[in-house]
């Protein structure tokens, strides 16, 4: 290979290496050390002394985390949470995707446009908004009282509905574009062979645009799950005490306890357990570029 | 073919619009059963709009389409009794050959049993010769081959008329006119009435019985191969199918069995059979194919159609060759020569060369 090609090549792998790998490698290391009361707050893995190098790993951090079923509740519950809310993102943005992929070129970039504008404003004021719209006198609440429909407040905010309405919410473009970027690559033509053929437009769609549109919609959802799966902010803001979400434990362990080890451990987990999915979906990718 | 039953599809008075524009103007046609009728013409020129009204994609803006007897012009795609076979072939890329036939057996309302779907699609393929290929993705078929299915899929549910969107557009030249014919052979062996659209004169020429000239969403002539190619009745017709030499010409002597004509390209007049449909002195256009003329290094003996000129340009196209000739006024015309001699090709470049045609080889063109 050249020295040019190298040196382009080089790039994304530099900043993989420095952004990525670095900071991986350190959390790993940190969940093999102990807790201590210092600065930085865990023991070193490594210690000199009498002319001897030792390696200490501490395996505790892991092992603790199957001895307290927090741990293993808040991971279930994580990936539970973060698989119903990307179901029903996927039943949100689905109509919306193929509502644009299908409109006139001039309206399609305007509504392209109406599903982004919204992650232009920061992400933590879009989450405290919700707060103000859900709470027992917020907006929706205050709304029903006032025609009658309620007497008494609905509660919403600080339960797990909270956590699906947010994370339906902010995510909702990430699964909009992959299945919008899908939806328009479907071929009019066998839309129009479908019916042609006798299919009426709910089979057309069942038999032809569904089945097709498969890529984008596990693209979307690996977008949509991979990231709730660890959210922090959307829980602890709309979901209140009783959303157990791997996020907040993780929060909880490195900002209440100060114990970075566990949290490392809780972290590396996570990741673990989120490697799966990818995977399987590198793999799909892989053979949907074969075909 | 038959001529006396009522027709199987009827076009009647059937116009498109398409916000300001029209696509199709006020066409009319009708088609017998079991005929291979082709709409022709070039791009733009509304065959695509008037086949994607037949199958009900667009709904006419005035008119009425009756396929035996039945106005159809409202009813959904779906319910009509006609299929296409799409010009990219819109086989479903997710679904084998065999899926991919059975789809529109699977939509009939008194739907067949899986076995008897199955052996239907047998057949189906072993009548376009893929029968061992039922279980392939159409992205591991040829060409040809996905030609074949897509045909088969679109016969599969008999329907009253079959829809060809540009048949041979994707095939190369070669496979092209092999595909023509075998398509036609499987359409007559299964006796379906069939509308195709092409570009393609020669495809039409050689697939459909009869070929509908269409110009500007307009019908300009519809006629057997030879009828359009033989009896164009406009310049456009005569220019679209095949190559012609047109004769500005000015009626001089107009007699019950032949019209003798002036024109500016000729120092003889030209001589037309029968007396045309116009007065003295009104200017035609005289159209002679270049097939139909003959060159020779001599003079002719003749009093009437024939011309002189210098060879401007050959085309050398192996078993003939395209003669262009430059006459004194700057006309060019065009004929053909057999070249039956392998050592010697008389004519050449800057040679002066005499042409003429019988009387009965021009056509008189009035638009």
């Amino acid at each position: 290979m050249s020295w040019g090609r190298k040196s382009v090549i080089s790039v994304p792998y530099l900043w993989l290496t420095l952004f990525f790998l670095a900071p991986f490698v350190i959390v790993f290391k940190i969940s093999f050390s102990e807790m201590d009361y210092a600065i930085p707050p865990y023991t070193d893995l490594f210690t000199w002394a009498d002319e001897q190098l030792t390696l200490t790993l501490n395996l505790g951090n892991y092992a603790y985390l199957f001895t307290d079923d927090l741990y293993i509740r808040a991971y279930l519950s994580s990936i539970r949470i973060a698989a119903i809310a990307t179901i029903i993102c996927l039943f949100v943005a689905y109509p919306i995707a193929y509502v644009i992929a299908r409109a006139p070129s001039a309206t399609r970039n305007a509504l392209l446009m109406l599903v982004i504008l919204p992650s232009w404003t920061s992400f933590l004021i879009r989450i405290y908004a919700w707060v103000g719209i859900l709470k027992n006198n917020g907006l929706i609440n205050n709304f029903l009282m006032w025609l009658g429909i309620i007497d008494q407040p609905i509660a919403m905010l600080n339960t797990e509905f909270a956590v699906y309405v947010g994370i339906v919410y902010a995510y909702l473009p990430f699964m909009v574009l992959p299945l919008y970027t899908n939806l328009m690559k479907l071929d009019n033509s066998l839309l129009e062979a479908a019916s042609d053929l006798g299919a009426p437009p709910w089979k057309v769609f069942l038999t032809v645009t569904l089945p097709l549109s498969k890529a984008g919609m596990i693209a979307g959802s690996m977008l949509v799950f991979i990231p709730s799966v660890g959210e922090f902010i959307i829980p602890d803001m709309l979901g209140g005490a009783e959303t157990l979400m791997i996020g907040k434990v993780l929060w909880q362990e490195f900002f209440n306890n100060r114990d970075w080890p566990v949290a490392s451990a809780v972290a590396i987990v996570m990741l673990l357990l989120l490697l799966l999915p990818i995977t399987l979906f590198h793999r799909y990718q892989a053979r949907e570029l074969e075909n | 073919m038959t001529q006396d039953s009522q027709p199987m599809l009827e076009i009647r008075q059937v116009s498109k619009n398409f916000g300001g524009l029209s696509a199709v103007k006020e066409v009319n046609l009708s088609i017998n059963k079991g005929e291979i009728f082709a709409l022709l013409g070039g791009s733009g020129c509304g065959k695509t709009t008037l086949l994607r009204m037949l199958a009900g994609f667009e709904i006419p803006s005035a008119g009425a389409i009756f396929i035996d007897g039945e106005d159809i012009s409202q009813i959904p795609p779906h319910k009509r009794p006609v299929n296409m076979m799409f010009q990219s072939y819109a086989l479903f890329p997710h679904m084998s050959v065999a899926q991919n036939v059975a789809f529109g057996l699977k939509q009939e309302k008194n739907k067949l049993s899986k076995p008897e779907i199955a052996k239907k699609v047998l057949e189906l393929l072993t009548l376009v010769r893929m029968q061992d290929f039922a279980q392939r993705k159409p992205d591991q078929l040829s060409g040809g081959q996905r030609q074949r299915v897509a045909l088969a899929r679109s016969l599969a549910k008999k329907p009253k008329v079959l829809l060809l969107d540009e048949p041979m557009g994707a095939l190369d030249k070669k496979l092209r006119s092999q595909m023509q014919l075998e398509v036609v052979d499987i359409i007559e062996s299964v006796g379906v009435t069939c509308v195709m659209v092409t570009h393609d004169q020669e495809e039409a020429m050689t697939m459909a019985n009869r070929i509908s000239v269409m110009h500007d969403g307009e019908i300009m002539q519809v006629g057997t191969p030879s009828e359009i190619y033989e009896f164009p009745n406009s310049r456009h017709t005569a220019e679209f199918i095949g190559s012609v030499n047109i004769f500005d010409a000015t009626v001089t002597q107009l007699e019950a069995d032949y019209t003798r004509l002036s024109c500016a390209d000729l120092h003889v007049p030209i001589q037309v059979e029968a007396g045309v449909n116009a007065p003295l002195g009104s200017s035609l256009g005289i159209a002679v194919r270049p097939e139909k003329i003959t060159m020779s290094q001599e003079k002719p003996e003749l009093t009437d159609n024939w011309l002189t000129g210098m060879v401007e340009d050959i085309a050398y196209l192996g078993g003939h060759s395209v003669y262009y000739v430059k006459l004194a006024s700057g006309k060019r015309v065009m004929t053909i020569g057999t070249n039956n001699d392998r050592h010697e090709q008389k004519v050449t470049w800057e040679d002066t060369v005499y042409l003429y045609w019988s009387i009965t080889s021009a056509v008189v063109l009035y638009r």
